[in-house]
């Protein structure tokens, strides 16, 4: 479910270079999905549709490497308050 | 505050592409520049024409623009490789990447808090770091209570290392935070630059550091 908005968000935005079928354990970056530029509105939309707040020393490269990471990161953060 | 990054460190000088030459002769990048931009009026920036230039080494960035003000009002002394460089990019050791900038903090106990105040952490006595991440370029902000005599203004082009630059996800909420804090800023002006969108407001600490607010388009 999430790993499925992300995909969304990444394919509806011009600021990310998404095509269908990126594999979840893809590398977004060194993809060439997302650049560094990218990566900050991403963190922004995310924080925007999924209702979390993203902590600036929470933003590694290890979390946001690829959708799988990132939906992980998401649902934990989600646990944290539920009903978000 | 929604300080999420470091975003660069700006200098202002006499030929920014001259400079922008000569930091990729010490190993620096060129991303992107842009001659003549910025013509409209800002209060930051006297309302003068500008050419500016960005550019990265790893995970460090550096904006040069042009300069207009009197040289030896800015407040920052750059470090490059962990050395001061009180000459800014003359002198610029090779293949050091700028990783630091010393503050010249005529009011250091009131600087201390402005810099946490924008998310920084202490890491040694006078030093202090903004968490680290990917987004994040690694800069200490050290603290010289010492300075020099200096003249109180100071504007974001004078001349030398003008200002640190943070990514902010809101800049308004920013401006209304440090604004109920006591910390005068500039208007937040909106423009496109590089093909994105991004709006841009300088924020002026306790001794007269300057640091740009920087909350990019989402598209």
């Amino acid at each position: 479910m999430t790993n499925e908005k992300l995909r969304t968000l990444l394919g509806g935005n011009a600021a990310f270079h998404y095509t269908p079928g990126v594999p979840d354990d893809a590398p977004l970056l060194e993809e060439g999905v997302v650049d560094s530029f990218g990566m900050i509105a991403l963190v922004m939309l995310i924080e925007e549709q999924f209702g979390i707040r993203i902590m600036p020393e929470d933003a590694t490269q290890e979390r946001f490497r690829s959708i799988g990471s990132i939906a992980s990161y998401i649902e934990a953060k989600q646990n944290e308050h539920p009903g978000h | 505050m929604n300080i999420l990054a470091i975003d660069h460190v700006q200098f202002a000088l006499p030929d920014p592409m001259a400079s922008a030459a000569l930091l990729t002769r010490c190993g620096y990048a060129l991303d992107f520049q842009e001659p003549d931009f910025n013509t409209e009026t800002r209060s930051f920036y006297r309302g003068v024409a500008k050419s500016m230039a960005y550019l990265h080494r790893g995970t460090s960035r550096i904006e040069v623009i042009t300069c207009t003000g009197i040289a030896g009002r800015t407040r920052y002394v750059p470090m490059f490789g962990g050395t001061a460089c009180p000459d800014g990019l003359e002198n610029l050791p090779n293949e050091k990447s700028l990783d630091g900038v010393i503050v010249r903090a005529r009011h250091a106990d009131r600087s201390a808090i402005f810099w946490q105040f924008l998310g920084f952490k202490p890491v040694m006595p006078d030093r202090f770091a903004f968490p680290p991440n990917m987004l994040s370029m690694p800069l200490n902000v050290s603290l010289d209570r010492n300075p020099p005599q200096q003249d109180a203004d100071v504007m974001a082009d004078d001349p030398g290392c003008a200002s640190v630059a943070l990514i902010t996800r809101d800049i308004h909420a920013d401006l209304a935070a440090l604004d109920q804090a006591g910390y005068p800023a500039s208007e937040a002006t909106r423009f496109r630059i590089n093909g994105r969108h991004v709006t841009i407001c300088f924020v002026t600490g306790p001794s007269s550091e300057l640091v740009e607010l920087v909350e990019f388009g989402r598209t």
